[in-house]
């Protein structure tokens, strides 16, 4: 048989220096691993709310930077209601409709589209285009989120403007699966429109 | 027998505690990396947006005022960087758009005032002004540009300029985004 410890067991010092030096390293390996699983969970959470910042941003871009001959229009701009109408011409191949503000000669396709961010009855805030919500149905948008956009810092109402500079303050929050919220985070995003 | 009667020496019990710390320390090494090279890349990303949109945004700048800072320069290139916004620019609204151009924030992400450039250079450039060019040592994106210009048939435009957006994320390892492009007049 193998012995480990001599037939006089060990002595109180040789337990109490054990547990102690087992101990320092439990600790130290316990709290590393429980730093990495919430730093890690953190990062996932970051990430998750950034992608949905950043996809909010290049629909937006995606939909609207190439478009020709476009006007921008604010005709709301309260805490709780904003209201973008964005107007543009599309080249279409075949006769279909000619764009009222463009040279008539040319063939175009006029198209009108709207960026809404609207405070529901139950506080929650929907940011919507084209008449879809642009996050997803696990986040939050929190009632004190703003949108706006102005041309060289002035808004005037109803006036269509040329270029502008849209500002997102995105105040955002994950749902959980049970239901449950985790804290909020702010994303800004500027986007410059223009029809130059 | 595995240990001797005398229990655990201090030799021992350190050589216990250096074992593991080579194995803490590559592991905490390793998950210090993961977050810097997640936090590059979401720099790196917002910096390509913020980038993007002053790209489809470019020819709302004044390109008189651009062209003829071009055309004043004895080294055949202009540097816009936001701070000469007020200088180039005599229009009010030029100067603000300009202002705003150069301080976009995208996913909370702004590049620092001095690290975003413009470098605008002439449609076609002769063989002479591109030695003059190489020899100042750009940037190797903005050299990459350089490179796609003939200068074999030398024909200058006064209505075009080439443009290449230089946008500087993260200085201490010379991380940069460069996209190029055509500037044109109205």
């Amino acid at each position: 048989m193998i012995k480990i410890k001599n037939a006089q067991g060990v002595t109180l010092f040789e337990l109490i220096v054990s547990i102690l030096v087992g101990s320092i390293v439990l600790v130290t390996l316990t709290s590393t691993l429980a730093m990495i699983t919430s730093a890690n969970t953190r990062l996932q959470i970051d990430a998750k709310m950034e992608n949905e910042s950043y996809l909010i941003s290049e629909t937006l871009k995606y939909n609207l930077l190439t478009q020709l001959d476009k006007t921008f229009t604010v005709t709301q701009d309260d805490p709780d209601a904003f209201i973008l109408v964005i107007d543009y011409c599309e080249i279409v191949g075949g006769e279909t409709k000619i764009c009222t503000w463009e040279d008539p000669n040319d063939l175009y396709e006029p198209h009108t589209l709207m960026l809404e961010y609207n405070v529901g009855p139950d506080n929650s805030a929907i940011l919507s285009f084209d008449g879809e919500a642009m996050h997803s149905d696990r986040m939050y948008l929190l009632n004190d989120s703003e949108v706006s956009f102005q041309r060289n810092n002035v808004l005037d109402l109803n006036t269509p403007y040329q270029y502008g500079l849209l500002t997102l303050h995105l105040n955002m929050q994950i749902v959980l699966s049970d239901g449950s919220v985790l804290n909020p985070k702010e994303y800004i995003t500027q986007i410059i429109f223009s029809n130059y | 027998m595995l240990k001797n009667n005398q229990g655990f020496s201090l030799v021992e019990l350190l050589a216990v505690i250096v074992i593991t710390s080579f194995i803490l320390v590559p592991l905490m090494t390793a998950f210090t990396n993961n977050i810097t090279i997640y936090d590059r890349l979401e720099k790196r990303r917002s910096t390509v947006g913020i980038i993007d949109v002053m790209v489809n945004s470019i020819d709302r700048l004044n390109f008189g005022s651009v062209k003829a800072e071009l055309d004043l320069s004895t080294n055949h290139f202009y540097i816009l960087d936001g701070s000469n916004c007020n200088t180039i620019f005599t229009d009010p609204d030029d100067q603000i758009f300009c202002t705003n151009y150069f301080n976009l924030t995208y996913n909370n992400f702004s590049i620092q005032e001095g690290e975003i450039e413009i470098y605008f250079f002439d449609w076609n450039i002769s063989d002479a002004e591109m030695t003059i060019l190489l020899d100042r040592g750009f940037h190797p994106a903005i050299e990459q540009e350089l490179s796609t210009i003939v200068t074999n048939d030398f024909t200058e435009s006064n209505s075009v300029m080439r443009f290449v957006i230089l946008g500087h994320y993260d200085t201490g390892n010379n991380d940069v985004v460069a996209i190029g492009g055509v500037m044109a007049s109205d």
